[in-house]
């Protein structure tokens, strides 16, 4: 009986190092989380991490859970008096950089430091703005001959932070952007353990989506799923943040609504949501959701998606927090769909008006 | 065809909320049709065998949806934060009314009144999220009556006929290339043909992929709205094209250089049975033709586009007898793929 | 085996920009054809040269763009001038007072307009004069929708290459070079010679389509880092060898491949440097993509001056990228 340690987990996927492209041994140690768990795991040509949860029945339909395992991070481009110069890979904060800690991804991996210029030697008016990347270098404490024998072009870097639990529930690390997410999608299988599935369940640890969800429509094609929902983190509430755009702890788990999302999937979430008394909020998305989803719809000929989110502060930063309990509500939830979302379309009438051929090809 | 357009502009249509649209054009032509169906994203497909059958499989596409707004939340107060879906220039809907979701529940763009605007602050354009909309809610329990989060909004623009020929409607872009579409099942030659009527075209040409995907045309063609340019004002390099002149046929955009063959064939059809076309003379904007052309192993796209001006805004202007020429175009061009040739 | 200097300079002198690249492809198809197991022109006009390889190996796609960056024209006005916009990435300030082509030879100057200032120069501030006095004179010549192309020469300074378009028709040669060179191939090879990359990697996306390769392998150029004042950190420079890339703006390149890349060249003591770009794309980046996905790489020439009249890159670079690319497609591969 497997039973999952939330915070053992979530501390595990935040301590590797797998920025996007790069998200091969982040992948693996994913592949093996969801073993106990999964009829079927592999690996695809683009690190996407899959796991199928079969179902006895024949002419089940396929739902595919996607939650992000790559994280933001930064690329060595020029080795400079020993320094390293960098660029950003994924949309980083630019602001957390002075003083921050980073690792360098050489084997074995290296500490480094982005450096700040000390407030001595700047005027009032520097001290105002933030540095630009190009202007920053991180230090390993090398010389440039050193340097150059242990770093290549190339090599990525991540933040160095090492997570841990806030007062409680709150629990805050590096990548929880959207391994946090990963997790929920363990959480969800082991709440599914032992329960007969109606319908295919397919979990992807998709790589690349800080550069452009660029993994996940290669693992939905492969899969060609009839359902796909994308859980990602979406905006916590904090004090400066405008009340009308965040979303707030225990506010309810955000179901995505406009045009990159099913309505009528979303509206199956809602009612279960209802049913089962967890608590939801609508989540309106007026274009690109900015996630899996995005690529997932328009796959071959079309998928039905929708974004179940995870509040999470301080995104794309290294102090990314979370809450417990809205973790388990989405976990909940998502078990809830797979264990129910045969009963939305089965009881579907023949489509008599029209002489349908589903496709032509 | 001036009143299946008028009527085709009265239906909500914004992006993913497509089924008024669908709906009615699915009654009109289910009857004509030897195959049709709605995929999973809501494009309608239809396929209408003809006596004769092209060599290469072909597909007109038009998209169904408009660009509109969104209701992302309420405040406290009763007024509705919005986002805008599909590109909309925030100037044009500042102060505008729009009718809201199904029930067309009235409200208007507000912004604080002029007189209470610094000299400065007039001088920059309010963002959409410094915008709100006001249906007359006295408080956030009061508009959650009538209103939900998600809900829909489109301007509150009706069809005019106005000045010499023309056309004032929201949407004109593109009810005006599904209105073709409807036509050419209905009453057009009797060759084998594909329809695509694609949503979210607005947000992306999204629904374009899996339909064409789908289908897997040889030779598409998209009839669309283009945006004319030609207003006082404008250097004439810039004026694009205008309503009026005809139908317009684009040899690139920022979506698709399209293909050379199928758009010389389009204008030798066009010079052969005297409809008037004209060049788009400007590369800007994009159509479905894009999505269609790198769908697949490829497809040949060509276009076929009526000149609006002011399009994406509450009042689009299009010309009447344009609507005439891209109907007889898209008409003869099937005939041309059939290899019927005009006397 | 073609000689790398006179192909080069056949290839940039083609007037093929993105959407017209028969003219370009017929060139190429000439030189492939006594090397070719199949050849094929795809409906976006991608030129595909198959060379099959022995059961059992790896399907890769190797593609280099045979599209330039141009000119389209959009309107002729009432005294002649002609107004256009741009086939790929063009910069305003690059253009002025550059000579240009049209594909039936007629010639021209580029200018902007007298009162446009140079530092917000607009596209649309300028126009290409072919001298003519009026619309009509110039209709004789050119009409909307012809394309132009940049009228510079390609020559030769000691190990440095001057042209027009060494983006990307020295990616071209490069395949050539490969394709002559490749005896007996463990791997079933598709070069792609590609169309419409300029507009955001359109041929190969439908190519790869087409083909489902397991590897994909671009030949591009990319920025250096050795001009005067760089603005970017990047350290890649001519001469120092082919570029295997690590990442750019529409790409990471798999690891494996990287290090493969890698490997080939140390055991074989082909020059070589790694390069980032900041932004940028290349084809590998669409073969990455497509369908169940492909491991992608892309192994680049460092070019200085891209987009502009004069690219400039080092013939010693070119032939290290044909000799590490021979090496790598038609060996056996493990990822």
């Amino acid at each position: 009986m497997v039973e999952l340690d939330i915070v053992k987990t979530l501390s595990e996927l935040s301590g590797m190092s797998g920025p996007s492209g790069f998200e091969h041994n982040v992948a693996e140690h994913a592949a093996e989380l969801m073993r106990p768990f999964a009829d079927e795991v592999r690996i695809d040509r683009l690190n996407n991490v899959i796991g199928i949860r079969r179902s006895k029945r024949q002419d089940a339909k396929k739902l595919l859970l996607s939650a992000h395992l790559d994280e933001i991070g930064f690329m060595v481009t020029k080795i400079e008096d020993g320094f390293l110069r960098f660029r950003t890979v994924g949309g980083i904060d630019e602001r957390v950089l002075p003083a921050r800690e980073v690792t360098v991804l050489t084997d074995p991996p290296i500490f480094g430091v982005i450096g700040a210029l000390p407030p001595h030697l700047q005027t009032k008016e520097e001290m105002e703005v933030p540095l630009p990347v190009d202007k920053l270098s991180i230090d390993i404490g090398l010389t440039q001959e050193e340097a150059e024998k242990l770093v290549k072009i190339g090599t990525p870097v991540v933040f160095r932070e090492k997570a841990l639990m806030l007062r409680e529930p709150y629990f805050s690390g590096k990548a929880m952007d959207d391994r946090a997410c990963f997790a929920i999608l363990l959480r969800t299988l082991e709440l599914l353990k032992d329960k007969e599935l109606e319908v295919e369940l397919i979990i992807q640890g998709s790589s690349q989506e800080e550069l452009g969800a660029r993994g996940a429509g290669v693992g939905a094609y492969a899969m060609m799923p009839d359902f796909a929902v994308a859980v990602d983190v979406t905006h916590g509430q904090t004090p400066d943040a405008p009340k009308d755009r965040t979303f707030k702890r225990g506010g309810g788990v955000p179901i995505s609504l406009g045009p990159n999302t099913n309505r009528r999937l979303a509206k199956t979430l809602i009612k279960l949501a209802k049913a089962n008394e967890i608590n939801w909020q609508p989540e309106v998305m007026e274009g690109n959701t900015g996630t899996d989803a995005w690529p997932m719809q328009v796959v071959q000929k079309g998928v039905a998606t929708v974004v179940v989110s995870l509040p999470l502060r301080y995104m794309h930063t290294a102090a990314e927090t979370i809450n417990l309990e809205d973790f388990e509500s989405a976990a909940k939830l998502l078990a809830e769909l797979a264990l129910n979302l045969h009963k939305e379309f089965d009881a579907e009438p023949e489509a008599s008006e029209y002489v349908s051929e589903g496709g032509a090809i | 065809m001036l009143e299946l357009v008028k009527k085709l502009c009265m239906l909500d249509g914004v992006s993913s909320f497509e089924d008024q649209v669908r709906d009615y054009i699915r009654k009109r032509v289910a009857p004509y049709a030897d195959e049709i169906y709605e995929d999973v994203m809501g494009n309608l497909i239809v396929h209408k065998k003809g006596g004769i059958k092209p060599v290469e499989r072909i597909m007109f596409a038009a998209h169904m949806d408009e660009v509109g707004l969104i209701i992302k939340s309420i405040t406290d107060e009763g007024y509705l934060r919005f986002g805008t879906v599909g590109g909309i220039d925030t100037r044009v809907i500042i102060g505008k009314r729009v009718l809201i979701g199904e029930k067309h529940v009235p409200g208007v763009i507000g912004i604080k009144a002029v007189h209470l605007v610094g000299k400065e602050e007039r001088k920059s354009v309010p963002k959409i999220t410094d915008m709100y909309i006001d249906i007359g809610a006295k408080d956030k329990e009061d508009a959650q009556k009538v209103i939900e989060i998600g809900d829909y909004a489109i301007f509150d623009s009706d069809p005019v006929e106005f000045g010499d020929g023309f056309l004032k409607a929201r949407a004109i872009d593109d009810r005006i290339g599904c209105a073709v579409m409807i036509r050419l099942i209905e009453q057009g030659p009797d060759i084998d043909a594909w329809y695509a009527f694609t949503v979210q075209e607005e947000v992306g040409t999204r629904g374009s992929g899996p339909a064409a995907f789908a289908v897997g045309p040889g030779i598409a063609i998209i009839l669309e709205g283009t945006t004319a340019g030609d207003m006082p004002g404008t250097e004439p390099h810039r004026k694009v094209c205008s309503p009026g002149k005809g139908a317009v046929l684009p040899f690139m955009d920022n979506s698709a250089i399209y293909d050379r063959g199928v758009h010389s064939l389009l204008v030798k059809v066009a010079e052969d049975n005297g409809i008037m076309w004209q060049n788009k003379e400007y590369v800007s904007g994009g159509t479905d033709a894009g999505t269609v052309q790198r769908t697949l192993a490829g497809v040949k796209v060509g276009a076929i586009s009526a000149a609006v001006r002011y399009i994406h805004s509450p009042s689009c202007v299009a010309s009447i007898k344009d609507f005439e020429a891209i109907y007889n175009l898209a008409s003869e061009f099937l005939k041309a793929c059939g290899g019927i040739k005009n006397a | 085996m073609l000689d790398l200097f006179e192909t080069i300079k056949k290839l940039a002198a083609i007037h093929s920009p993105s959407g017209s690249e028969t003219a370009v492809a017929e060139a190429i198809a000439d030189i492939a054809a006594p090397y070719a197991d199949e050849i094929t022109r795809d409906t976006l006009g991608n030129l595909i040269i198959r060379r099959k390889g022995a059961e059992g190996g790896k399907k890769i796609m190797i593609s280099a763009h045979m599209d330039s960056i141009g000119m389209i024209v959009t309107h002729i006005d009432d005294k002649g001038f002609l107004r256009f916009s741009n086939i790929g990435g063009l910069t305003p300030a690059v253009l002025l007072n550059v000579p240009v082509k049209f594909a039936d030879g007629t010639r021209g100057v580029i200018s902007k307009d007298g009162k446009a200032e140079l530092k917000d120069l607009k596209l649309h501030h300028l126009y290409i004069d072919i001298g003519a006095k009026s619309r009509e004179e110039a209709q004789r010549y050119v009409k909307v929708s012809d394309t132009a192309v940049y009228a510079t020469e390609t020559y030769r300074a000691g190990d440095t290459i001057v042209s027009p378009y060494l983006d990307d028709r020295i990616a071209c040669v490069v395949l050539l070079m490969a394709l002559q060179s490749i005896k007996e191939t463990k791997n079933d090879l598709y070069f792609v010679f590609s169309a419409q990359e300029e507009l955001g990697l359109r041929g190969a996306r439908t190519a790869a389509f087409q083909i489902e390769p397991d590897i994909g392998i671009a030949v591009d150029v990319t920025g250096t880092g050795d001009t005067p004042e760089p603005k970017s950190h990047m350290d890649c420079a001519l001469g120092k060898g082919a570029a295997i890339k690590i990442m750019d703006g529409s790409l990471v390149c798999s690891p494996a491949m990287v290090k493969a890349f890698e490997n080939t060249a140390k055991q074989n003591d082909i020059p070589y440097q790694f390069e980032v770009l900041e932004q940028g794309g290349t084809d590998a980046g669409a073969i990455q993509l497509t369908k169940r996905g492909a491991h992608s790489a892309a192994i680049s020439i460092p070019t200085r001056y891209v987009h502009t009249p004069q690219e400039m890159c080092s013939e010693q670079d070119v032939k290290s990228a044909a000799a590490l690319l021979t090496l790598f497609a038609a060996n056996e591969i493990s990822l």
